[in-house]
């Protein structure tokens, strides 16, 4: 096999024309995967059943099945049925990038609202207790004491979740959009060199990784300073 | 020596605290039997016995984070029920001190002091700035304001404790073995603190056996075992003249040890 | 006089065509008999299609023998390397680098792109001379598949085009059915066969002329020969001229489609 390194540097910088699309990808579909994720949340912990058991159910499907499947669903399922083409949402759902931002948050939010029961159950029961001893409503408890420590305790999972968010938003080049996924595959099929140019777009997806990690780290080591000892 | 709150004097004196055939269960076993306690304001009284006695389960249910299945429980005039309205106002005016300190560990000292009174008072920042320096000074770590609970010794951090509880200006005191987890020579950092709230006349339960402690400020020491109250009586009678052959048997062990 | 004329000139056509007969020139034609509906075998187990109608109308004309071969596609070129067949009629596109092993007659069949839209939609993309207009494409958003030739064709000719690229054919038609897109291009044969013979593309068309541009699309289907055939080859181009001009070649396409699917003029490429 002849490889061509020249391709390599020469594809990059088209690849990157997708990066700005990439990132609007992850950007939003995070920020409203997160929105949702708190209000599964506390759907899930209201321990009311009417709540609960919708946000199970939820939850099981969206984890349970690949996201591929998600995405296909969602641009081509929908707009099959007339109701959506008709509806108030058929101006987001026409659009590729609409669906895709739809099909990550969905995605995404059941991932992150896990992660956030997990921190939530991981918070000791005694600070709990202390915050209802000195008469926090339960409001004020799951704000001020419950939410901050969990968030702490969430925040490796998290990051590991929006790594894994930032690798999906390639398959939103599968439904026609242009990032830099759909950039690289149109390169390939142009030139026929999967190699160089897959290759290319490793790179920069492990660059994206690698500065998502550092950006985490530090935030982590922040968010920390109260558990470094003075020794 | 402290003076001590007499039953005949104050006998007019509505009682703060009033429990009347308590029971509670843990699934089939039963935690509480038949318990009934009344505590005058100003009174102080320590409650000992084995574990699994079912001695903190009785102070957990005076402030309700633990919920009892009959009888009744009425703090400062107000009956706890699954109905009533306003716990979390119950709460505010029952100060409780953990076996584990449960300082928020996320939030240096001076905002673990500021935080209830700020939500719950509605006091203002300075107020509730002032209020929790004066009682740092008071447990006398005013100097570790601004550090994390973890940078604490588990003297100070029950010592912190305490003046959180402290700053929201309870009526009652609830005390878990607040010197259980401490290393020993911790302990009579924060048992100076207490002697010295039982001194000003705060009202006090306290799980506990330090019997030193219990000789030099109770009014009354409770005896629990297996769910039950099996003695109670003022500490002069109940140390030197026990009458129940368990009560015999667990004092020659802690005393004893 | 006139019964004696008709006498003299059916001796002549004997005389002509006996010898003919006599050497009866077979000419072994290799397809995969299984691309309906350019190869295939019908109901009644007969071998049917555009590429079966084209290779009799040739032999007819050039007056030989046919005996077709069923080949599988991948080893279509090495078994007429190989002498198994003397030509592939099979719906084989002709380009350069299977120009290197093997030779082409004209061209049978035309490689082309046409856009299909709504019926009725009245977005007059195309002028009379079959070039398209160029402003009316603003805000029309075309689907197309990823690198295909009708992608590099709106690259080169329409560049200001808002182009969404797919995967594969199937995922153009959902799209346009489901209205993300306003037009498709592609082969018009597939666009027939697949999507407008279909209920879901009841509501559409073809929008456009068939667009032709060997640059982009290629010379197109030819019958395929071993090289050194000088001789054979231009018989077939001549058998192919005759097939044009005579309405043939439009009246197999009939039989499939309801367009032609062939050069209309005469042209030959080379």
């Amino acid at each position: 096999m002849s490889f061509d390194f020249a391709l390599i540097v020469d594809s990059i910088p088209k690849i990157l024309t997708g990066i700005g699309l990439t990132f609007q990808l992850l950007f939003l579909s995070a920020v409203l995967g997160l929105a949702l994720a708190i209000i599964l949340l506390l759907m899930r912990i209201s321990g009311r059943w009417y709540l609960v058991a919708p946000t199970m159910v939820y939850i099981y499907i969206f984890r349970g099945t690949p996201i591929l499947v998600q995405i296909f669903i969602i641009y081509y399922g929908l707009p099959q049925l007339e109701f959506v083409r008709d509806s108030i949402f058929w101006p987001i759902l026409r659009e590729a990038f609409g669906c895709a931002i739809v099909a990550l948050t969905l995605n995404t939010g059941a991932y992150v609202s896990e992660i956030l029961r997990g921190g939530v159950l991981g918070v000791d029961r005694g600070l709990k207790e202390a915050g209802a001893a000195l008469g926090l409503s339960a409001r004020h408890r799951f704000i001020y004491v419950t939410a901050p420590i969990a968030i702490r305790l969430c925040l490796p999972a998290y990051s590991n979740d929006v790594i894994s968010l930032m690798k999906s938003t390639a398959l939103a080049s599968t439904i026609t959009l242009l990032d830099m996924m759909g950039i690289a595959r149109t390169i390939v099929a142009e030139t026929y060199a999967p190699y160089e140019i897959f290759i290319s777009v490793m790179v920069v997806y492990l660059i994206l990784t690698w500065i998502i990690q550092r950006g985490f780290g530090w935030m982590e080591k922040r968010m920390s300073r109260h558990v470094r000892s003075e020794a | 020596m402290i003076p001590k709150v007499l039953d005949m004097s104050d006998s007019d004196q509505t009682n703060i605290i009033q429990l009347e055939h308590v029971d509670k269960f843990f699934g089939a076993f039963q935690a509480l039997k038949n318990i009934s306690l009344s505590v005058k304001k100003g009174e102080r009284i320590v409650v000992c016995g084995p574990s699994g006695s079912g001695k903190s389960t009785l102070i957990r249910c005076i402030n309700r984070l633990e919920e009892h299945d009959n009888g009744k429980i009425v703090v400062n005039g107000h009956e706890l029920t699954s109905a009533v309205k306003d716990i979390d106002a119950v709460r505010s005016e029952v100060g409780m001190v953990f076996q584990s300190f449960n300082l928020f560990p996320h939030l240096t000292i001076i905002k673990n002091l500021m935080l209830a009174p700020r939500l719950v008072r509605k006091a203002s920042k300075s107020e509730a700035y002032d209020t929790a320096m004066r009682y740092l000074e008071r447990v006398k770590i005013p100097e570790q304001a601004d550090k994390y609970p973890s940078q604490l010794s588990g003297g100070q951090q029950q010592r912190v404790a305490i003046a959180r509880a402290l700053c929201m200006n309870p009526l009652i005191m609830l005390f878990d073995e607040p010197t259980s987890a401490l290393d020993p020579e911790m302990i009579s950092e924060v048992l100076d603190v207490m002697i010295d709230l039982a001194r000003e006349g705060m009202t006090m339960i306290v799980v506990s056996h330090e019997m030193g402690f219990a000789r030099k400020v109770a009014d009354l020491v409770v005896f629990m075992d297996q769910g039950e109250i099996v003695e109670s009586n003022p500490p002069e009678e109940f140390f030197d003249n026990p009458r129940n052959e368990r009560t015999k048997l667990f004092l020659s062990q802690i005393l004893s040890h | 006089m006139k019964k004696a004329f008709t006498l003299l000139a059916a001796f002549a056509v004997l005389a002509l065509g006996v010898p003919q007969t006599a050497s009866a020139e077979t000419l072994r034609v290799g397809m995969e008999c299984t691309y309906a509906p350019f190869n295939f075998k019908n109901a009644n187990g007969e071998l049917d299609g555009y590429d079966v109608d084209v290779a009799k109308g040739v032999a007819e004309i050039i007056g030989a023998d046919l005996e077709f071969v069923c080949q599988q596609w991948d080893g279509m070129i090495p078994a007429l390397l190989a002498n198994k067949f003397d030509l592939v009629v099979a719906s084989m596109s002709i380009t350069d680098s299977r120009l290197k092993k093997m030779d082409f007659s004209q061209p049978y069949r035309i490689s082309v792109g046409r856009l299909v839209g709504k019926k009725n939609a009245g977005l007059n993309l195309f002028d009379d001379a079959g070039k398209p207009i160029a402003a009316n494409f603003a805000g029309v958003k075309v689907g197309l598949e990823r690198a295909s030739t009708y992608a590099s064709w709106f690259e080169a000719v329409l560049p200001d085009a808002e182009v969404a690229l797919y995967d594969d054919n199937e995922s153009l038609y959902l799209d346009l059915v489901n209205g993300r897109t306003d037009i498709i291009m592609t082969n018009p044969m597939k666009a027939y066969l697949r999507f407008l013979s279909k209920d879901d593309g009841a509501g559409f068309e073809f929008v456009s002329p068939q667009v032709d541009e060997r640059k982009f699309f290629g010379i197109g289907v030819g019958i395929g020969l071993r090289q050194g055939n000088d001789a054979l080859k231009g018989r077939l181009n001549g058998a192919l001229k005759t097939l044009t001009e005579d309405g043939s070649l439009e009246k197999y396409a009939l039989k499939y489609f309801p367009f032609a699917i062939h050069n209309e003029k005469w042209i030959p490429v080379q």
